[in-house]
């Protein structure tokens, strides 16, 4: 045995002493730099150790490679691949999950594509009319709606996410009460768009519940900005006016 | 005689820093260092191509994100590259013997080529960190003009963060110039030091995967492997600090402190392992 060898055992285990003294130190960087979202965000994506590995080496390059993921996921996608798309959509947003482009277009590809991909285009209208057809539109929504969630570790806060959740539980599982629940989220998260509120208004007043609406609009309307062309100040008043009326009337 | 030489003998900075000296002009004059440089410089210049491409944020990020990049991916390869074949390659071509027949401490000559890397890489970071900063200066400045209202509260890049970043990555750069000096003490090629050190960089970066898994596993087996991986080894996921800087968050100096301290504890114990190894090698 070489001398130097022989020193081997003393020095792993006093590797090991120091990682264990260190332990403190290395949770309390990780913690300030809240890394212990991306290993959660690995988790909740059920990665491959593969893709852990991109996320983990490629650091400054995710950007980059997550774009060329995305771009190639274009071609399984006009190809109609189903476990391609899926998995380059998966991908990309593991390799980088903080766009929410990847999020919001995946879903809409989940939820609006792939159903009308199974039926093909000449049926689409089936996944309206007949059982089977809703059966499947069920189906690839509540795929999205998962997928959706799996977004919270970096986007926990971001209102487009909850509106794209509320839109898929509207239109394609027509759960009114959900997509509300989720949509009030969206005026509740961090900088939610003049829209949020008022399709929360709509969705109550659909809901049958005109007067909680009202004193939502009511509320909403003294918030909003006379010289903004999104806010629609005037509409917002126009719709309260028939609101007013509705549940005065009622 | 050879006896009391070195018990007169006194452990000398002047030598070190000597030694330090001569590695760094060594491997600036490497064509690998210049080949590196030049590839991670094009590789930046790279991004104005492909920003058509960039879907998911602003193009100063992705710009900032390709620099980013450059620094930690090929300033680690170039510190590991570097660091076997300056090391290693003194012990291959018997120069070791000609400089350690001197009155010189090996471990002097340990710091001494450990410092000489390590300022190798740092000078590779400083130009890339000069490249990255000139071509967001560039962009940013092309962009006010396209879009004056966007930047009405003046410049939005922060520019010292930039700096920051690369003292980071110099720091984690410090920790596996010192795994790949540990290893060459060992190792019986250049090749050899090299792919432990790529090996140690992989694992180190997985770290706080191992870490987390350890809680979640319930074999005794597993639990002692992902034990062993995560206090074993550094965790050099610690300095991806560019995600958050790139967003345009300041990190506090309190968390540079804690990466400075990180990086000087194991530093430290890989290069007093290195000596202690390159004391008892026979060349």
């Amino acid at each position: 045995m070489n001398s130097n060898v022989s020193i081997i055992p003393v020095c792993a285990l006093a590797a090991l002493l120091l990682g264990f003294a260190s332990s403190p130190l290395d949770r309390s960087i990780s913690e300030d730099l809240g890394q212990s979202a991306e290993v959660a965000s690995l988790r909740n994506l059920g990665s491959e150790f593969g893709q852990g590995l991109s996320v983990a080496i490629l650091g400054g390059y995710r950007s980059v490679t997550a774009n060329l993921v995305w771009l190639s996921k274009n071609e399984n996608w006009e190809e109609r691949d189903f476990a391609g798309t899926l998995g380059k959509i998966s991908l990309a947003t593991s390799i980088d999950p903080r766009p929410e482009m990847f999020w919001l277009n995946g879903s809409r590809v989940i939820a609006n594509d792939m159903p009308a991909w199974v039926v093909g285009d000449a049926n689409t209208d089936r996944l309206e009319n007949t059982e089977e057809g809703r059966e499947i539109a069920r189906d690839y929504a509540n795929r999205a709606l998962r997928f959706l969630e799996a977004s919270r570790v970096n986007h926990s806060d971001n209102p487009d996410i909850y509106i794209e959740e509320s839109m898929i539980y509207w239109r394609k599982l027509d759960d009114l009460e959900t997509a509300a629940e989720r949509l009030l989220k969206a005026t509740e998260a961090k900088d939610p768009p003049y829209y949020a509120f008022r399709i929360y208004g709509e969705l109550l007043s659909k809901l049958g519940r005109k007067r909680e609406a009202l004193e939502f609009l009511e509320d909403h309307y003294r918030t909003l900005p006379s010289d903004s062309i999104e806010a629609m100040k005037g509409v917002v008043g126009e719709r309260i006016h028939v609101l007013r009326k509705e549940v005065e009337g009622g | 005689m050879a006896t009391e030489a070195n018990e007169r003998l006194r452990w000398s900075l002047g030598r070190v820093m000597a030694i330090a000296g001569n590695t760094f002009r060594e491997a600036v004059r490497m064509k690998l260092f210049l080949a590196m440089t030049a590839l991670s410089i094009f590789a930046l210049a790279s991004s104005f191509l492909f920003r058509e491409f960039n879907f998911g944020s602003s193009e100063l990020k992705f710009i900032a994100d390709f620099g980013f990049g450059g620094m930690t991916v090929f300033g680690s390869a170039l510190a590991i590259i570097v660091t076997a074949q300056l090391f290693y390659g003194e012990i291959e071509h018997r120069t070791a013997l000609t400089l350690l027949a001197k009155p010189i401490f090996r471990s002097e000559f340990v710091l001494g080529k450990f410092l000489g890397t390590w300022a190798t890489v740092a000078c590779f970071l400083g130009m890339m960190t000069v490249c990255l900063l000139l071509a967001l200066w560039w962009r940013e400045t092309g962009i006010m003009a396209e879009y004056p209202e966007e930047f009405q509260d003046g410049r939005i890049v922060n520019y010292g963060d930039i700096f920051c970043f690369a003292g980071v990555q110099s720091f984690r750069i410090g920790i596996l110039c010192a795994v790949v000096i540990l290893f060459s003490t060992y190792a019986t090629s250049a090749l050899f030091a090299m792919v432990m050190g790529v090996l140690i960089w992989i694992v180190g970066q997985l770290q706080h995967i191992a870490t987390e898994a350890w809680g979640a596993v319930d074999s005794w087996i597993l639990k002692g492997i992902y034990a062993l991986a995560s206090y074993a080894l550094p965790n050099f996921h610690l300095f991806d600090v560019g995600d958050r800087l790139a967003l345009g968050e300041s990190l506090s100096w309190v968390l540079y402190a804690k990466l400075f301290v990180y990086t000087l504890l194991y530093a430290s114990f890989y290069l007093a392992v290195a000596a202690a190894s390159f004391n008892r090698r026979e060349l």
